[in-house]
């Protein structure tokens, strides 16, 4: 498959320090193998009926020899320093939804960037493949907690529809015990 | 400032249930104060079924459900003092980093959070719960865990960024959700 990464604007060196300086863990510092890739990450969110699709900073995905994975976050927040968010066990299984989706044979051409897409209100996270010259493809990689498998590569449409019917059964959720404040 | 010293630990949603969050947080506050394991669907069953009989199955309570009721398990039906462990009555808003220390570090009791996200149609909310309370570079910061987290669902980030949503639900915002309410746990 024909895909490319932008260039990170922090070091694998800068995030495993804020990693190991964040869960206080001197062992993770000292891992003999790690990886660390940053990819683009964008959210989606609603700013009135219409999805929004914005570019919020850049996702750090590592995992500490083969044990202990994060996901760190570095966002861009009201055009100041990045801030970073972390998680912790989540970058194995971004980096795991990467060796699949690297693995399709299916996608020759374009080239793709590399990206990844999170829809906070549905819970939902998803590698994005993004082209200017052909259609952009997504496979799903979490949903509420759970990791996605075997999923196929969706095209824009198919992921807007889905994520609106999750959103409408949310909501229908909601109404049924008609309560002022609901929960998801 | 520090963490809960005994282990706490939520039980992820999964697609499944997409709406057990409540299940989920309520589920892990009961574990840990209660040194039993507490599953979301016991739990379900206890704070929703209509007369206690045994009969209520969880897939019927699959649906949202506030958090204080369950924490506090006041279903009159099955009111059990024991499993009441809300300390506050949901309405204390977003609390300062101050009063989460004294909550986690001090009473080592786990603070529960209600975190709203912006929707097409209306804003839902979503519940967490704080484990921990650090200081970082001179900056406050905190540990919360996830149900919708991959596991173990474990988040930290600064306490200016969980509350940068709080107003409003500014897209511009670190976190993507507002900070709207606060439970204190016994």
């Amino acid at each position: 498959m024909n895909v490319q990464t932008t260039a990170a604007p922090h070091s694998k060196q800068q995030v495993l320090d804020l990693i190991t300086k964040t869960f206080a863990d001197r062992r993770l510092g000292k891992s003999p193998r790690t990886v660390v890739m940053g990819l683009p990450l964008f959210r989606m969110s609603w700013e009135s009926t219409k999805p929004t699709v914005e570019h919020k900073g850049w996702r750090y995905l590592t995992l500490f020899n083969a044990q202990e994975s994060f996901v760190v976050d570095a966002v861009t927040s009201r055009n100041t320093e990045f801030r970073f968010l972390f998680q912790r066990g989540s970058g194995r299984i971004w980096l795991q939804g990467l060796q699949n989706l690297l693995r399709r044979r299916q996608i020759k051409t374009p080239q793709f960037e590399l990206r990844c897409l999170d829809v906070p209100a549905a819970h939902l996270s998803l590698l994005w493949l993004y082209s200017t010259d052909a259609e952009s493809l997504f496979l799903y990689l979490h949903n509420h907690g759970q990791v996605c498998r075997k999923e196929k590569l969706r095209k824009l449409e198919e992921v807007e529809r889905e994520i609106e019917i999750a959103i409408e059964q949310k909501l229908a959720g909601f109404s049924r015990v008609r309560l002022p404040n609901v929960n998801s | 400032m520090g963490f809960l010293q005994d282990p706490i630990s939520v039980e992820p949603q999964t697609s499944a249930h997409p709406y057990w969050c409540w299940a989920s947080i309520t589920a892990a506050v009961w574990t840990f104060f209660e040194k039993v394991t507490w599953t979301m669907p016991q739990v379900v069953v206890l704070a929703l079924q209509p007369d206690c009989s045994g009969q209520f199955q969880a897939e019927q309570g699959e649906h949202e459900w506030p958090l204080a009721s369950a924490l506090s398990l006041d279903n009159q039906a099955c009111l059990n003092t024991a499993h009441n462990h809300l300390a506050s009555d949901g309405t204390l808003g977003p609390v300062d980093f101050t009063d989460l220390g004294t909550q986690i570090d001090s009473l080592q009791s786990p603070v529960c959070v209600a975190l709203t996200f912006a929707t097409p149609v209306e804003q839902s909310t979503h519940y967490c719960l704080i484990n921990g309370v650090f200081m970082q570079d001179g900056e406050p910061w905190i540990s919360l865990l996830d149900p919708a987290g991959i596991p173990p669902g474990e988040q930290r980030m600064a306490f200016s960024d969980l509350a940068s949503g709080t107003v409003t639900l500014e897209s511009s915002a670190a976190f993507p959700a507002a900070w709207t309410d606060t439970f204190y746990t016994k």
